[in-house]
C-alpha cells in the first residue's frame, strides 16, 4: 500500500516534471507505432477496398486471413520479423535488427491484418448500393474510391485507431526486434517492463499512465466518432 | 430530331434469367415508360442504358455514337443522369449532395453552388439547402434527389422506380413536380415503373415488358387500355378475361363473340384484332342491376345471374357474378348494405359493348389456330 | 473532390517511413553489445558507455538478455560484443572460435538469499552446498531463474556439487529476470541465488536476507568477449575491438570501482582487468 501511494506520487512528480527520458520515449512511442499504422493503412486499406469491393476466387481464403491476423499474437510477429532481420537471416543485409524500423515493421504486421478487416467490414457496410449511386452521379473509379473513402470515413477511421491501439499498446514484438535499446528502441511498454524488473516502481507507474492516456485517448476519439456516425 | 438513345439486339442475362429487347429508342424531349412487373428486368435494363452494366449481346448508341469502354464512356455517362431505385444521399449538407455531380464533372465550386442552389429551389427544397442529409423526411430526400440528378442538365434522364416506397399523397406531389420540370426543361426521360397508374401522368410512350420480352408498346392509352394478349391484360390489373369461343365481324368497328360457357353472343364495338382470343373487362366497367328493364336489357349486353361472392376491396366491394362465365363487378359499399347485392342474390350484369375489348394471342395472330369466324 | 489532399497526406506518410528507415539504415559505427540483465538493471551501462561513445564515435547498442542467450546470439554472429558471467559455456565459444577475445573484467559473488524465518536454518552456513542440501533436505520452496542465465547455471553447478538433484514441489523456476526473480522469492518467502549487485540495488524493496555470500564457491566473474569478425563477416570487429579495449582500460575499471558507492555504500562489482578466472578463485571477499 505505501508503495502504491508512494510510487503514484511520485510518477505524477516525475510527469509534472518533465522528466526528459520519458517524454523522449513517449515521443518515440507516438512516432514508431504512428508510423507503422501509417504504414499498416497505406498496405491494410487498399487491401480492405479490394476483398470489400471485388469479388475474387481467393477473397474468402484472403478474407480468413484477415480475420485470424486480427488475432495474431505480438510475440508470434516479433518472432518471425526477428528470424527475417538477423543479421544471417534472409534480410540481414539491410542491418535492421535492433532499429526502429524492424520496430515499425512488426507492428505494422501486427495492425495491417486489423486495418484491411475493419476497414472492409465498414466499407461492405456501405453495400454495393452506395457504390452503385456513387457511380450513378457520373464518379470516375478514382473519384469513386476517394467517396466511398469519404462515406465509410468513420469507420476507416476507427479501424485505423484499432490499429494504432494494437500497437502502441503491444510489448513482445517491440521487445523482441527492438531490443528495448535505451536512447534508441525503447519505447513505452519495454520500458515499463524494464523498469519493474529493476524495482523503480514510480518511473513504471509513470510510464503506465501515460500508456493510460494515450489508450483512453484513443478509445475517447473512438467513441467520439462513433456517435458522430450515429447521429448522422 | 433523332434518337436520344437507341438500344440495338439487347440481351441482357442474370443466370438463367434472361430479357432480350430487339429495338428500344427514345426520341429527344419524348418520355418513355418502361413498364413491367417486378423482375422483369426494368432496372437490369436501365443499367444497360446508364452504361453501368454490359449487356450479354447487343449496343446502346447514346446520341447515335455506341457506349464505350474507358475515358469514353465516362464522358457519355456524365451526359446523362440516373436516378436509383433505392437512391440515397451522401453524408454532408443538401448543398453537399446536389453540388457534387457537378464537381465530379469539374465544375467551380462557385458556379457548382449557384446552379445547385438554383434546381433546388425548382424542386422546391431551397429551405433544405444547409440541413443535414440525414435529418430529412423521405419526401424530402426524393426532392433532393432530383435536384441531385437534374443538376448537371443532362440530355437523358433515368428513373429507376422513383417514388416507389412513399405514401401515395407524397408521391402524387412528387409525380406532378417531376411532371412540371420534364415540360420545363423538355428533357428526355426514360423512367420504369411497375406502377401502370403512373404511367398515363408522365409517358408520352410506354414500353411494356413481360417474360423477359417486350410484349407490347405504344401509347400509353392503348397499352393500357387495350392489351395485346391476356398476360398483359392480367398484369395491367383487367379483372375479368374470357376466352373467346367464336366470333364474328359485323363491320370494320363491330362485331360480336361467344365466349366459353355461354351460348348467348355478346357485342363488342371499337377496333378488332385478326384472330381475337380472349375478351377483356375491367370490373369497374360492370354494370350491376337487380332489374334493368326489358327495353334495355334486349338492347345490350345484360346478362341475367346470381352473386356468388361479395369481397371487399379498396373503397368498396367486388362482387362475383355467375352467369355462364364468371365476371367481376365493382359496386359501392349502399349496394351491398340494402342487400341488393348480396351472396345468392339474382342480378343483372351489364358488359359494356365499348368496353369489351378483344385481344389476340401474339402467337395465335399468325392463324395456327382455326377459329371459325 | 479533393483528390490532392488525400494524396498529398499518403505522400506525407511515406516520407514519414522513408525518413525513420534511413535514420535507422547507419550500421557501420553501431556496436551491439549483449549482456546480462545484472550488469544492465542496475545501471553500470549508462555509466561507462557514454564515455564509450565520446572517445571512439561509436554507438553501442545494449540487448539485454541472459548470460545463456547472450552467448547464443553470440555464436550465430547476431551480435559484436558479449559480456557475461557463466564461465563454462564462455569457454566453449572461445574454444570453438566464435570468439577471439576473452577477458575479465570484473566480478562480484552470488549469494543464497531467504526469507528471515529461516525454514531451512541456512543461516551462518559458510558452504553452499551445505545449505543447498539443508534446504532440499527441509522441503523449503527455492525459486530457480531457469533461464539458462549465468545465474542459473552457477545455480546448477551447485547442485551438482551439493549431490543434490533439485525436483519436487518445493523447487520452483520464475523463468524471468534477476530483478523479477528475486521479488516473486520475496512474495512467496523462498531461498535463491542472486548476484550480489542486484540483490544490493532492490534490497529496501525484498523481505529476503543474505545468508550464505563470499567464499571461491560464489564467485561471480564477468567477460567481456569479442565475436569472431573473421569468421562472421557482418560482425563489426573493429567497433568490438574497441569496446573490449575500452572497458579494460583503467578509466573503466576506475567508473567500475567507483560504481554504486554512493547509493550502495559498496561498489556492486569489483574491476577484474589483467586477472585470471584461478587468481580470483583463490582470493575472494
Amino acid at each position: 500500500m505505501r508503495i502504491l501511494v508512494q510510487g503514484c506520487r511520485q510518477a505524477l512528480s516525475l510527469l509534472l516534471a518533465g522528466d526528459p527520458e520519458i517524454w523522449e520515449i513517449t515521443c518515440r512511442t507516438v512516432a514508431v507505432s504512428g508510423s507503422a499504422t501509417a504504414l499498416s493503412v497505406l498496405v491494410g486499406l487498399p487491401l480492405g477496398f479490394m476483398l470489400a469491393m471485388r469479388p475474387f476466387r481467393a477473397r474468402p481464403l484472403v478474407v480468413s486471413w484477415a480475420n485470424a491476423g486480427m488475432g495474431l499474437p505480438p510475440v508470434v510477429v516479433g518472432l518471425w520479423v526477428s528470424l527475417m532481420l538477423w543479421r544471417y537471416g534472409p534480410l540481414g543485409r539491410l542491418g535492421l535488427l535492433y532499429t526502429p524500423v524492424a520496430m515499425v515493421l512488426a507492428q505494422a504486421v501486427i495492425a495491417t491484418p486489423l486495418v484491411a478487416a475493419l476497414s472492409m467490414a465498414g466499407l461492405q457496410q456501405l453495400g454495393e448500393r452506395v457504390k452503385l449511386q456513387i457511380m450513378a452521379l457520373g464518379a470516375s473509379p478514382v473519384q469513386a474510391v476517394w467517396l466511398m473513402v469519404r462515406e465509410a470515413r468513420y469507420s476507416l477511421l476507427a479501424a485505423v485507431m484499432a490499429g494504432f491501439g494494437a500497437v502502441v499498446s503491444e510489448v513482445g514484438a517491440s521487445m523482441m526486434v527492438g531490443g528495448n535499446i535505451r536512447g534508441h528502441t525503447r519505447v513505452l511498454t519495454t520500458a515499463t517492463v524494464l523498469e519493474v524488473s529493476k524495482g523503480n516502481f514510480e518511473v513504471a507507474i509513470a510510464l503506465s499512465f501515460i500508456l493510460l492516456v494515450l489508450a483512453w485517448g484513443i478509445t475517447f476519439l473512438l467513441t467520439v466518432l462513433q456517435q458522430r456516425n450515429y447521429r448522422r | 430530331m433523332g434518337d436520344v438513345l437507341q438500344a440495338r439486339d439487347l440481351e441482357i442475362r442474370h443466370g438463367t434469367w434472361k430479357l432480350s429487347v430487339p429495338l428500344l429508342s427514345v426520341r429527344r424531349g419524348e418520355v418513355l415508360a418502361v413498364l413491367g412487373p417486378n423482375g422483369a428486368g426494368k432496372t437490369s435494363l436501365l443499367m444497360v442504358l446508364a452504361g453501368l452494366r454490359q449487356p450479354a449481346a447487343g449496343t446502346v448508341l447514346f446520341d447515335g455514337v455506341p457506349l464505350g469502354g474507358g475515358r469514353h464512356l465516362l464522358e457519355q455517362r456524365r451526359r446523362m443522369a440516373l436516378v436509383l431505385q433505392d437512391g440515397c444521399l451522401l453524408q454532408g449538407t443538401v448543398l453537399h449532395n446536389v453540388v457534387l455531380p457537378l464537381r465530379l464533372r469539374g465544375v467551380p465550386w462557385r458556379e457548382a453552388r449557384e446552379r445547385a442552389r438554383r434546381w433546388l429551389d425548382r424542386v422546391g427544397a431551397l429551405h433544405l439547402e444547409q440541413r443535414a442529409a440525414g435529418g430529412l423526411s423521405r419526401g424530402e430526400v426524393q426532392r433532393v434527389i432530383l435536384a441531385r440528378a437534374l443538376v448537371s442538365e443532362p440530355e437523358l434522364l433515368l428513373l429507376d422506380e422513383p417514388f416507389s416506397g412513399l405514401d401515395r399523397p407524397i408521391r402524387q406531389e412528387l409525380l406532378r413536380s417531376l411532371r412540371a420540370l420534364l415540360e420545363l426543361t423538355g428533357i428526355t426521360c426514360i423512367f420504369v415503373t411497375h406502377d401502370f397508374a403512373e404511367v398515363p401522368m408522365l409517358a408520352d410512350r410506354v414500353v411494356c415488358l413481360l417474360d423477359g420480352r417486350v410484349a407490347d408498346e405504344g401509347s400509353p392509352w392503348r397499352v393500357l387500355r387495350r392489351p395485346r394478349n391476356p398476360a398483359l391484360a392480367q398484369f395491367l390489373g383487367i379483372e375479368n378475361v374470357w376466352p373467346v369461343v367464336r366470333w364474328e365481324r359485323t363491320n370494320h368497328r363491330a362485331g360480336r363473340v361467344w365466349l366459353e360457357g355461354m351460348k348467348q353472343a355478346l357485342k363488342v364495338q371499337g377496333e378488332l384484332p385478326r384472330w381475337p382470343t380472349h375478351a377483356c373487362l375491367p370490373a369497374d366497367e360492370v354494370e350491376l342491376s337487380p332489374d334493368p328493364g326489358r327495353d334495355r336489357v334486349a338492347s345490350a349486353n345484360w346478362l341475367p345471374g346470381r352473386v356468388t361472392g361479395v369481397y371487399p376491396a379498396g373503397e368498396g366491394f367486388c362482387v362475383e357474378v355467375s352467369c355462364g362465365i364468371r365476371v367481376l363487378g365493382r359496386v359501392g359499399r349502399r349496394a351491398v348494405a340494402n342487400g341488393s347485392c348480396r351472396e345468392g342474390a339474382e342480378v343483372w350484369v351489364h358488359l359494356p359493348a365499348d368496353a369489351l375489348v378483344l385481344v389476340g394471342d401474339t402467337e395465335g395472330s399468325g392463324g395456327a389456330r382455326t377459329r371459325a369466324p | 473532390m479533393n483528390i490532392t489532399r488525400s494524396r498529398q497526406l499518403e505522400l506525407l506518410a511515406l516520407l514519414f517511413v522513408l525518413v525513420v528507415l534511413g535514420a535507422a539504415c547507419r550500421t557501420q559505427d553501431e556496436v551491439l553489445l549483449a549482456t546480462t540483465t545484472s550488469v544492465h538493471d542496475a545501471g553500470l551501462l549508462d555509466e561507462l558507455l557514454p564515455r564509450f561513445e565520446a572517445r571512439t564515435g561509436y554507438r553501442v547498442k545494449p540487448l539485454v538478455v541472459g548470460s545463456g542467450q547472450a552467448l547464443a546470439l553470440a555464436a550465430r554472429g547476431e551480435v559484436d560484443v558479449v559480456i557475461t558471467h557463466s564461465p563454462q559455456d564462455e569457454r566453449r565459444l572461445l574454444e570453438e572460435g566464435v570468439v577471439v577475445e576473452r577477458h575479465l573484467v570484473m566480478y562480484n559473488h552470488f549469494v543464497l538469499l531467504g526469507p528471515p524465518e529461516d525454514p531451512a536454518g541456512v543461516r551462518g552456513l559458510s558452504d553452499p552446498r551445505e545449505a543447498f542440501r539443508r534446504i532440499a533436505a527441509a522441503g523449503a520452496i527455492f525459486l530457480s531463474r531457469g533461464d539458462s542465465s549465468g545465474t542459473h547455471v552457477k545455480e546448477m553447478e551447485l547442485w551438482k556439487a551439493a549431490g543434490v538433484s533439485p525436483a519436487g514441489a518445493w523447487y520452483q523456476e520464475s523463468g524471468t529476470g534477476m530483478g523479477e526473480t528475486l521479488r516473486i522469492a520475496s512474495e512467496k518467502g523462498a531461498y535463491t541465488l542472486a548476484d550480489w549487485g542486484t540483490f544490493l540495488a532492490l534490497r529496501h524493496q525484498l523481505r529476503l536476507e543474505p545468508f550464505v555470500r563470499g567464499g571461491s564457491m560464489l564467485v561471480n566473474p564477468y567477460h567481456v568477449m569479442a565475436v569472431n569478425g573473421a569468421r562472421f563477416s557482418r560482425v563489426n570487429a573493429e567497433g568490438a575491438a574497441a569496446l573490449v579495449q575500452f572497458l579494460l582500460s583503467e578509466q573503466a575499471q576506475a567508473v567500475i570501482a567507483r560504481f554504486g558507492t554512493r547509493q550502495y555504500g559498496e561498489p556492486l562489482f569489483i574491476p577484474a582487468a589483467g586477472l585470471t578466472e584461478e587468481e580470483l578463485s583463490g582470493g575472494g571477499r
